[in-house]
């Protein structure tokens, strides 16, 4: 036994030493930060179904967190190897794999590129050929029998584009119309929409809605990139600079919104107020209208334009705790008919849920650690998405 | 099995000497180092702060707050770790050409042993592994001392929060976070040793010839192995991670047993004594 000494003291120093640490590891994970709701006012409901795709941040580490009403779980909690392989699964996608599987093989995982109704999914991307012919792939799902059928369809003049974007897909009477922004090789940027007739299985149209060129103007679109549901407008600004150089910072001469009508492929202005100009940045677009958010020292002021009708409403007011430090922007999002934001307060975060119809609060809480009431001052929370999971 | 351990024991020993000095080193390298950086980052701190009349807070806006990254990226800490990792890569070799080489041939009193010969190859792999184990535990030790070391020269206002090795870049792929994931990991390694261990026998048994075998042999291997994450490249998100992981293992077995069985057959019949 003595003559094997080294060997045993080697092999005993990396059992003792790495079973410690996994050991210790796993313990010590268990009191890692949790995250969870606390309801202050409202429908307790309103967050049932909600998950925040989040990260917490505390010092120079990030941490991905999925925050819902069971706590928050790390969506990384999965092989290193796994991350090296590929890039993350959002967690929308998480079910459309589970449910799809041999459709979504291949696929990008972008909201953008697909569009889904009760019987189909379909999924439309840009793919070149021979270095040459632009073509749009168009794969469709019928969910009802898992049958998918795939055509390409070849788009003309495309040699001078140097990379091709999928924005959106909208479906409706056999077409499918693509909003799709091209980037060419002179650094001009172009956006078009492309109609594609589903039962010929052609392209019907390619209609350049707005060009940009360089150093010059800048395009900039609005639609919910997490929506997969049809959205009957796209709602796109145009920047026109001032003689935009590298060294000088950009004067913006003119900001322009319009709003691309899917139903008649009509182009129309929306008519801004001076006031409201410098907040355009933060249009959204959602459910016949178009809000601009403005925040005031005590909530948020969200103003309305309909579509239909062409003219601005009264704005709503929500009143909510705002940030408390001027580094962290205010997260906002609306879905289903609802405001939802997350923002900075004295003591942590607070979650705020309105009605966008009513202009009432459905829902007031705040975001606390489970594990420590009040959380350290030097952490963030940066909120990416929020998801109504039913 | 007695054999084996013996075999194991009798390989460490040959290099216990070396390694100790490698282990030495790294410590010596790392703890002057460790010491080096933060007092140089605190010395700056204070001359900076002095000249300029500026506060904490203002420091660290304009040059950053410590983070125990910054000695990890520094010459010192990479330094040791390239030293023992060429060091391992060298014995890799070593371990075997030593036998031939060496001043008495020894590797034909190895294969005379009364045992099968195959057992000199795992004995030579088991040593491999252990002394590679040993430098990864070496570090881990290694790293919490100097976290204590960071703490005592740099006060808390100039560091940045760490959550410990977990969140360092660098030791990821060394300590990932499951032990499954280790073992995984460390596995591959091993696939990787044994491979080269075969390759060496080839040319071995069949010396300037066995080159080129060995060559045509280790790309094949490498191909094998790699084939799952080649047809992840060529079809792009066509498989899903988890599938990819598992035609890795499969292949990684197929690489591992092919390696072992090639390396049974060439200690048994080609190597001559």
């Amino acid at each position: 036994m003595k003559k094997y000494w080294r060997t045993i003291v080697i092999s005993l120093v990396i059992v003792a030493t790495i079973s410690t640490y996994y050991i210790q590891g796993a313990m010590s994970s268990k009191n890692d930060v949790t995250f969870k709701f606390k309801t202050t006012s409202g429908n307790k409901e309103e967050i049932e179904n909600l998950v925040l795709q989040a990260s917490y941040k505390h010092g120079d580490i990030y941490h991905p967190l999925y925050i819902s009403k069971d706590g928050s779980t790390n969506p990384r909690s999965r092989f290193i190897i796994e991350d090296l392989i590929a890039d993350p699964v959002p967690l929308e996608f998480e079910k459309y794999i589970q449910d799809y599987r041999k459709f979504m093989r291949g696929k990008v995982f972008d909201p953008s590129n697909y569009f889904e109704d009760e019987a189909r999914l379909i999924y439309t991307d840009f793919s070149v050929k021979n270095r040459q012919v632009l073509t749009l792939q168009i794969d469709i799902l019928d969910k009802q029998t898992n049958d998918s059928t795939s055509f390409e369809v070849t788009t003309s003049g495309q040699a001078n584009n140097s990379w091709m974007q999928v924005n959106d897909v909208y479906v409706k009477n056999g077409e499918i119309k693509i909003l799709g922004t091209s980037y060419l090789y002179n650094d001009e940027e172009e956006l078009h929409v492309y109609t594609v007739n589903e039962n010929k299985k052609e392209l019907e149209d390619d209609s350049i809605i707005a060009k940009s060129e360089p150093d010059m103007s800048s395009i900039r679109i609005y639609n919910d990139s997490s929506k997969i549901k049809n959205e009957n407008y796209y709602l796109y600004k145009v920047d026109k600079y001032k003689n935009k150089s590298e060294d000088a910072e950009s004067v913006i001469i003119s900001s322009q919104a319009y709003l691309h009508n899917n139903l008649n492929n009509e182009v129309e202005e929306i008519d801004i107020a001076n006031k409201l100009k410098s907040e355009m940045n933060s249009m959204i677009l959602h459910g016949g209208e178009v809000f601009i958010p403005v925040h005031s020292a005590n909530g948020l002021e969200l103003n309305r334009y309909n579509i239909k009708k062409k003219q601005w409403g009264e704005p709503l007011h929500f009143n909510f705790p705002t940030k408390a430090n001027n580094e962290e922007e205010l997260f906002l999002q609306l879905t289903g008919g609802k405001l939802y934001s997350v923002n900075r307060v004295s003591d942590g975060y607070s979650l705020f849920i309105g009605d966008l119809h009513t202009g009432k609060s459905l829902y007031e809480g705040k975001i606390i650690d489970e594990n420590r009431e009040n959380l350290n001052k030097d952490f963030s929370l940066t909120i990416d998405q929020i998801y109504s999971i039913y | 099995m007695k054999n084996y351990l013996k075999l194991v024991n009798f390989e460490i020993s040959r290099f216990f000497k070396l390694y100790l000095i490698l282990i030495g080193l790294t410590i010596v390298c790392q703890l002057i180092g460790v010491i080096r950086v933060s007092k140089g980052y605190m010395d700056l701190a204070e001359k900076v702060m002095d000249k300029n009349q500026l506060s904490v807070s203002q420091f660290i806006e304009q040059y950053g707050t410590f983070s125990f990254q910054r000695f990890v990226y520094s010459e010192w800490f990479l330094m040791s770790i390239y030293i023992c990792i060429a060091m391992l890569i060298i014995y890799v070799f070593l371990i075997w050409y030593r036998d031939w080489l060496g001043k008495n041939s020894f590797i034909y009193r190895l294969l005379m042993l009364p045992t099968e010969r195959i057992t000199i190859y795992f004995a030579k792999l088991t040593a491999i592994m252990l002394l590679l184990l040993g430098l990864i535990t070496l570090q881990l030790l290694l790293v919490l001392i100097e976290i204590q070391i960071v703490n005592s020269i740099v006060p808390a206002d100039f560091r940045t929060y760490s959550y410990g090795i977990s969140n360092i870049d660098i030791f990821v792929l060394m300590y990932p976070n499951t032990f499954t994931e280790f073992v995984l990991i460390y596995g591959i390694g091993l696939i990787f040793v044994a491979v080269l261990f075969t390759a060496i026998l080839f040319e071995r048994s069949y010396r300037l010839k066995g080159i080129f075998f060995a060559i045509v042999y280790g790309v094949l291997s490498l191909g094998v192995f790699f084939a799952p994450l080649l047809l992840n490249g060529f079809y792009p998100r066509y498989f899903y991670p988890l599938e990819i992981i598992l035609m890795g293992m499969v292949t990684s077995f197929i690489v591992l047993g092919s390696t072992i069985w090639i390396a049974n057959h060439l200690l048994k019949h080609k190597i001559m004594v």
